[in-house]
């Protein structure tokens, strides 16, 4: 009777360690499926690279060989920036970013000496600029870099490029 | 004999006992592994997931580089012709060449030189080519030694101009900051 008892309890036990077996499974599965979601369910930032581009364009459009280009002294710089430089900001038509403006880049121009801004130029969205000493990843990216030049007489300049990326929705 | 039965069905249940303590560590093994990896995934991607890339290239500083050579005073020669027959800096170019690079480019990388090397002796990680100068100090090395002597190679900028077949000035970053 005893040993009948001892038997089926033993069974017993064999049943248990399935279920247990099932469930450490499902543990195991489960973390993995949220392991490769948290890794393979974020996008790529790709806008430290876009806004680097951004800002080597900008630079090769501004000087060349050395020197600043003439055009960059002419009237009619400030107004139609993007039109000398050849700078579209157009981007595709989601999450409202037609309407909100992606993007934000602003030169200025510098006597290297004294530090003291002689001209600037900008295009785009320039409400994205208050982000920039903000630090989050839902935030714009901002890029703020600097290059001495000199223009066809000499002069000395620092050339400061500004440029923000905005696309938070497909990149944060 | 039945006796004996009954004491080794006893002795099982011990066993069995002690397998069930088996089991529950084994149990809390596997789920400090997963907890540990869960964690540690989360922990990486707190940092953003950056499309970085590792720059070897970087046109803003070629272009103050190459205005920087094509620097003079007034009735002087440019600066590249400068060092070209001085061979050195002088208290003009190296005091500019200091504001020009360690200024603007301070906040992009840790390190910054600029300098003359021999370009057929220019080897990845290696520093003996270049020429130690009152300005810029000692080239800095590329790469960084860890713990249990183990090295890597920092990501570096190098920008070059030939004064001759065996010289050139060498403007040389290392270790990018953004």
């Amino acid at each position: 009777m005893k040993i009948n008892q001892i038997t089926k309890k033993n069974i017993k036990g064999d049943k248990i360690i399935s279920v247990y077996w099932f469930a450490i499974l499902f543990i195991v599965a489960g973390a993995v499926i949220y392991m490769v979601f948290l890794f393979y369910g974020k996008p790529y930032d790709f806008r430290k690279i876009e806004s680097d581009i951004l800002t080597t364009k900008i630079s090769r459009c501004i000087s060349e060989a050395g020197y600043i280009k003439d055009e960059i002294f002419e009237e009619g710089f400030k107004e139609n920036f993007t039109g000398v430089c050849n700078l579209n900001f157009q981007v595709e038509d989601v999450y409202g970013w037609r309407e909100q403006g992606q993007y934000f880049v602003e030169v200025e121009f510098l006597d290297f000496g004294s530090k003291q801004v002689l001209f600037s130029a900008s295009e785009g969205n320039d409400n994205l600029k208050e982000f920039c000493d903000k630090k989050s990843k839902n935030l714009p990216i901002c890029l703020d870099r600097n290059y001495y030049s000199l223009d066809k007489n000499g002069k000395k300049y620092q050339i400061s490029i500004l440029s923000i990326v905005r696309k938070t929705e497909k990149n944060a | 004999m039945r006796d004996k039965f009954v004491f080794n069905l006893i002795g099982n249940r011990k066993a069995q006992m002690g397998e069930t303590i088996t089991w529950i560590v084994a149990t809390i093994i596997i789920l400090v592994v997963l907890f540990l990896s869960v964690f540690a995934t989360n922990f990486y991607l707190n940092n953003r997931k950056d499309a970085g890339y590792l720059k070897s290239a970087d046109t803003l500083a070629s272009k103050s580089f190459f205005s920087y050579l094509l620097t003079h005073r007034e009735n002087d020669t440019l600066i590249y012709e400068q060092l070209k027959s001085e061979g050195d800096f002088n208290e003009f170019n190296g005091n500019l060449a200091q504001s020009v690079f360690n200024d603007l480019y301070s906040k992009d990388y840790q390190e910054i030189w600029l300098g003359f090397s021999d370009p057929n002796l220019n080897i990845i990680g290696e520093t003996r080519n270049a020429r130690q100068n009152e300005y810029f100090g000692h080239k800095p090395k590329t790469y960084a030694v860890g713990p249990g002597g183990s090295s890597a190679i920092r990501n570096s900028v190098s920008i070059l101009a030939d004064i001759n077949k065996n010289s050139s000035i060498e403007l040389f970053f290392v270790g990018r900051v953004r």
